[in-house]
């Protein structure tokens, strides 16, 4: 699938399906600098997913400030053709002054063996993986 | 408030709570005094509350917790930030 540079940022859209419901994610990052995966919480409330007593809380601190996140779950999440299944997300905010709704980590893309192929501005699969 | 007592005053609640003294120690946030800002029965509204309180004060350390859980067990993370082009 295609990538697009937004701010000089590689951006995809895909899916996320948490608790039975899918979200559709229209720019998320993808980001190798960080070992988890965000997906905004104001995405996950529009159709109905929130935190219960099985899930965990996570501190995660940074420049200006702190921020408690939930973590939970994912069944699944997609980008184009690359799909993977029961990983867990963490569920925050994502409040950094532009539209982001998932920020797309190592962990996922690796699971993925996800080929981020930033001549062509591509993301691929590990079948297209050149020899 | 020690967690503890929070989960007596708010039995089987969504709390959103500040941290009012908290340490980091092995990966973890370890808070010691809470201040209960506000409590649900349902944790979507604990979790739109504690987003409009992060959004407008991001310093504040306000977390969101389930009082049937016996321990606040809070992983912690590092997060260097997002840098876009400039």
């Amino acid at each position: 699938m295609k990538i697009r540079l937004e701010d000089g940022l590689p951006i995809v859209s895909g899916s996320i399906t948490i608790s039975g419901k899918t979200v559709q994610l229209t720019h998320a990052l993808l980001d190798t600098g960080s070992g988890g995966t965000l997906v905004s919480a104001d995405r996950l409330l529009e159709v109905g997913v929130e935190a219960d007593p099985m899930d965990r809380i996570v501190s995660v601190r940074g420049i200006g400030g702190v921020e408690f996140v939930v973590r939970k779950e994912a069944s699944e999440i997609r980008l184009g053709d690359l799909v993977v299944r029961d990983l867990p997300v963490q569920i925050g905010s994502l409040s950094y002054g532009f539209e982001l709704d998932g920020i797309v980590g190592t962990d996922v893309l690796h699971a993925m063996e996800a080929v981020i192929d930033l001549g062509s501005l591509e993301l691929r699969g590990p079948a297209a993986r050149r020899s | 408030m020690r967690w503890d007592e929070v989960r007596t005053s708010f039995p089987r609640q969504w709390v959103v709570a500040e941290a009012l003294k908290a340490h980091s120690e092995e990966h973890r946030r370890v808070v010691e005094d809470l201040a209960v800002l506000a409590a649900f029965p349902g944790s979507a509204d604990a979790m739109r509350k504690q987003l409009e309180i992060h959004r407008a004060e991001p310093t504040r350390e306000v977390l969101m917790a389930f009082t049937g859980w016996e321990r606040l067990e809070i992983e912690e993370i590092l997060w260097a930030g997002i840098r876009r082009a400039g």
